[in-house]
């Protein structure tokens, strides 16, 4: 009895083991890494830089044949990615930061970081609102006087990256004290325009590349931008990365095609003094 | 199935192929520390408890992170498997699997360890006396009697699997086609303007995995309860 048992055990034991044994030959099997793949650039961008990295990818892909392979998150879990062995290309952060730090823990050389996008903070109302509402244009300067909303919404001034630069904005208008009793923190851009659509809230700060492609918001005026802090995305080259492909690449995108597109996609051309 | 995206269902084909692998790579794993918790006392069990159940109570960004710097390619652990066996699992999809047995680790433990326990040890000490060792009576006695909780413990933790999503993005990032399944894909999807509709069809679909796997163990574990308290 226990013999026939333990056969039919065996057999299906060893049927167990063969699929083991072939997801495991799959996992271990080589595979190029993207960085050998020719042809092929391994692309980490901050998730809010994606859509207009993808489109520039693809116009890139067309005219070269090279395909750009995007992998989006938050430039801080990238950042440390790489840091901890990434096989990234090209990275585009959606600040400085993360890539001076890159550059301290000696990922990144120092001279690999060009800025090739910079942005703008707005203030957004819901569109029934703003049509309403005597003041509004995407050109104005934003004054104190526009800051009327009972609830703002804005990142978490504390640590959102677009929240810190609402804050600093708000100080240089000197309205700091008043507005900050009023402001509604939340934890992404995104969250920010939806309370606004949805009337949940009066007013948000946002990023002009967010404000631009939200349908149910309009953009009411832009702040003043800050000499010393521009908002800026920028992107670097990471050393273990396959860096004359990267570099190809940020040409373009850096270059009057990819200037175009991120304009259309809301950013603003850095201007180099060269 | 014209309509659907082929990126879409490259996350869903990839998604499977993850959950699965970390189930079958889990499974046993799990049977096997839920036995010893279940059957043994000895030093330092309740540290292996308490270990075995960190992932679902630490936040799962936390739990990538650690993954990454122990398994990434300049971690301790990534080194030794790339040197000793060639095996990379950071930023490919078996890094994503890793990451979704170990979070869906303690979600298996608890019911296998439940059904271990509810196993009258009468019935294996007879097994024994009929000369049976340990060994053949944890596959011939114990193993059946407590299969309904192992196939609860199996479909609860692959769906779990299926939907990780915080440890995955911080350990293998986010790249399509390797490492983006469901949930990344509809976090990137919820990135664009005019991704809200296929984000929202991607979302469906999980759920609608999730549920049939959730509503898949209670039934079969029903079966099966029905048939074993037949027997008796």
């Amino acid at each position: 009895m226990i013999n026939r048992i333990g056969r039919s055990l065996c057999c299906r034991i060893l049927t167990l083991a063969f699929w083991v044994g072939a997801c495991l030959w799959g996992a271990i099997t080589p595979k190029a890494s993207f960085a050998d793949e020719r042809g092929q650039v391994l692309v980490f961008a901050a998730a809010s830089l994606k859509d207009v990295v993808e489109a520039i990818g693809r116009t890139y892909t067309e005219k070269t044949g090279v395909k750009i392979v995007v992998s989006a998150a938050g430039s801080s879990a990238l950042a440390r990615q790489i840091d901890a062995g990434a096989p990234a290309d090209l990275f585009f952060s959606a600040n400085p930061d993360w890539v001076l730090w890159l550059i301290r823990r000696g990922h990144v050389v120092e001279d690999k970081m060009t800025a090739f996008a910079a942005n703008q903070l707005v203030l957004v109302e819901a569109k029934a609102d703003a049509q309403t509402s005597a003041q509004g244009s995407d050109a104005e300067v934003i004054d104190p006087s526009f800051l009327f909303g009972q609830r703002i919404a804005v990142g978490d001034p504390d640590h959102v990256p677009v929240g810190i630069y609402a804050r600093r904005a708000l100080e240089d208008l000197g309205v700091w004290e008043d507005v900050s009793s009023r402001l509604i923190p939340v934890d992404n851009t995104r969250i920010a325009l939806t309370l606004v659509a949805r009337g949940d809230v009066d007013q948000g700060i946002v990023y002009r590349t967010d404000a631009m492609i939200a349908p149910d918001v309009a953009v009411i005026g832009f702040f003043d931008e800050d000499r010393d802090q521009p908002i800026q995305s920028v992107a670097a080259v990471p050393r273990r990365g396959n860096a004359a492909e990267a570099e190809a690449f940020l040409t373009f995108v850096t270059g009057p095609d990819g200037g175009t597109m991120l304009q259309s996609y809301g950013f603003r051309p850095i201007e180099r003094n060269e | 199935m014209g309509g659907i995206d082929p990126d879409a269902m490259a996350a869903l084909g990839l998604t499977v192929k993850v959950a699965a692998t970390a189930i079958v790579f889990g499974l046993p794993l799990a049977v096997a520390v839920s036995y010893l918790l279940a059957r043994y006392r000895f030093p330092g069990h309740m540290i292996l408890n308490g270990l075995v159940h960190l992932p679902l109570v630490m936040p799962p960004v936390v739990t990538g992170y650690g993954l990454l710097l122990l398994f990434g390619p300049a971690g301790p652990l990534g080194q030794f498997l790339n040197e000793a066996f060639g095996i990379t699992l950071a930023f490919r999809w078996t890094g994503a699997a890793l990451a979704a047995a170990i979070m869906a680790f303690p979600l298996m433990v608890r019911p296998i360890r439940v059904a271990i326990e509810s196993v009258d040890q009468g019935l294996e000490s007879a097994a024994e006396t009929l000369g049976a060792g340990r060994f053949l009576v944890f596959l011939t006695v114990t193993l059946p009697l407590a299969l309904p909780g192992i196939i609860a413990a199996m479909i609860l933790g692959f769906a779990k699997a299926l939907g990780e999503f915080g440890a995955t993005i911080t350990f293998v990032s986010n790249i399509p086609g390797e490492t983006r399944t469901l949930a990344l894909a509809i976090y990137s999807l919820t990135q664009s303007p005019d991704g809200d509709r296929a984000a929202l069809m991607l979302a469906g679909l999980s759920v609608a995995l999730a549920f049939a796997a959730v509503i898949g163990s209670e039934l079969v574990v029903r079966h099966m309860q029905a048939r074993l308290g037949g027997k008796r």
